[in-house]
């Protein structure tokens, strides 16, 4: 019984509880990953071993530079009282200390991403009717690049050398170092567009590139991650569990894949991908090769299984009646 | 006996539909899929079979006799008794997880339900002409 309260109670909370998964997942030169979980920073090592190295910052992202320093923020809602946000952005350096960049201020980060080129440069988007996408050099000067009456744009990833790639509702778009915008595939979207975060329903999630500049979608709806390579072609590549959907992602050093993964109960894990595994994609394969097939085999002889049983009980029911009666 | 075979049944077949519907519709669910919904679907149907299913099952036993319970009983419970579970199914779908899940999960407990009441009509059938005698 006590079992039973226990998974009532965690079905009742999964379904009330809300979730706006984040994407922050990062490796550093040694090729640690980190990735957050709302709630914690966690540092997978080579050996495998999982260590919190931040407590307590609700970030979404994640940036991690050259030299290993990892940066993030904390977000905050000050409650109903003051129905106000807060914001700090701290910097955990590789020496293990951490600092706060910025120091706790009310409302969002406006001027400051964790999109980064390998110069410093910050990318961000301010989504508005014209929606405006930014720079802002190592110097501190801030730059307009692209300017334009938008869809809803998502989550913006940038290469090394400053291309940026960002999804337009159904689109994916690439911005050049030279300012080129151009759309790499017009229809990214899967056959559902039920996910709804901030009132706009939109399919795609976390994005990031590989080396070959592929870029990998994670389609939180439809729990898989599709890659858009040089044909422009939206190919499926990985598909997730039914209670797990891919947030994001990003590649090792050996180039196998590490996708950050949230639960229908808002948990959040790192898997990785090997190499092996994707180029053997999971997307299509017979009915006869996993356990699918096994499972609803025994499921249907569950169900003979059942029925016959019942009707012997029944049959002797009957019986007894007879008798009864006789 | 016969109660604890009926809930068996009714989860069972829901779990072959959404087996059934996962792998013509969406795609093929893996151990831990299927380890999720057999598990989600269980401990649901639990909870509406105590709270909802066992309670309707007395009053419509009483109310509708003869060979109207293979109409009524199936749509009862599949409509009727399961409206909680999918009001729970869909009033998160989209923030918690996706249409294809919302569904099968709808359709597993469509399922049950009428399964449920396609058993105890036929349980009764099977019964009453010996009950008469």
């Amino acid at each position: 019984m006590k079992k039973l309260l226990v998974i009532s109670y965690w079905l009742l909370v999964s379904l009330i509880s809300k979730g706006h998964p984040g994407i922050g997942i990062v490796r550093d030169t040694k090729g640690n990953i980190y990735y957050t979980d709302l709630a914690k920073v966690w540092k997978i090592s080579l050996d495998g071993s999982k260590t919190v190295v931040v407590n307590g910052v609700h970030t979404h992202e994640l940036y991690i530079d050259e030299h290993d320093n990892l940066y993030g923020e904390h977000l905050w809602y000050n409650g109903e009282s003051q129905k106000t946000w807060g914001f700090y952005v701290w910097c955990l350096k590789n020496t293990g200390q951490l600092v706060k960049e910025i120091d706790p201020t009310e409302g969002f980060r406006s001027d400051y991403s964790f999109a980064r080129d390998s110069m410093g440069n910050m990318y961000w988007v301010e989504r508005f009717t014209i929606s405006r996408i930014m720079k802002k050099t190592k110097s501190g000067e801030i730059i307009k690049l692209a300017e334009g009456k938008f869809g809803f744009i998502g989550w913006l990833t940038c290469t090394k050398n400053g291309s940026l790639y960002f999804t337009e509702n159904n689109k994916l778009h690439k911005l050049s170092p030279n300012g080129k915008l151009e759309t790499l595939a017009n229809n990214i979207g899967s056959k559902s567009t039920d996910f709804s975060l901030m009132g706009k329903n939109y399919d795609s999630y976390g994005i990031w590139t590989d080396a070959a500049d592929n870029v990998y979608l994670a389609m939180i709806d439809s729990k898989k991650v599709i890659r858009v390579g040089a044909d422009e072609n939206p190919q499926t590549i990985l598909t997730s569990n039914s209670l797990w959907t891919v947030c994001s992602g990003m590649f090792d050093n050996n180039g196998n894949l590490w996708v950050l993964e949230s639960s229908l109960s808002n948990e959040v894990r790192a898997r990785k991908i090997t190499k092996e595994e994707l180029a053997g994609n999971k997307t299509a394969s017979s009915f006869t090769t996993n356990p699918h097939l096994i499972v609803t085999i025994f499921t249907m002889a569950g169900i003979i299984f059942l029925f016959i049983v019942a009707k012997m009980i029944l049959n002797k029911r009957r019986q007894k009646l007879l008798r009864l009666a006789i | 006996m016969l109660y604890i075979l009926s809930f068996l049944l009714s989860w069972l077949s829901g779990m072959l539909v959404i087996l059934v519907t996962a792998f013509f519709s969406y795609d093929q669910l893996s151990m831990i899929d299927i380890a999720s919904f057999a598990t989600l679907t269980f401990a649901g149907l639990l909870i509406i079979f105590l709270l909802m299913y066992l309670f309707t099952l007395r009053i419509v036993n009483k109310k509708i006799v003869g060979a109207k319970q293979f109409i009524y009983f199936p749509i009862i419970f599949s409509l009727l008794t399961n409206l909680p579970v999918y009001f729970l199914i869909w009033k998160d779908m989209g923030d918690l997880y996706g249409s294809s899940e919302a569904t099968l999960f709808t359709l597993g407990f469509f399922t049950s339900g009428f399964v449920f009441g396609l058993f105890w009509a036929w349980k009764n059938k099977m019964l009453s002409q010996f009950k008469r005698v």
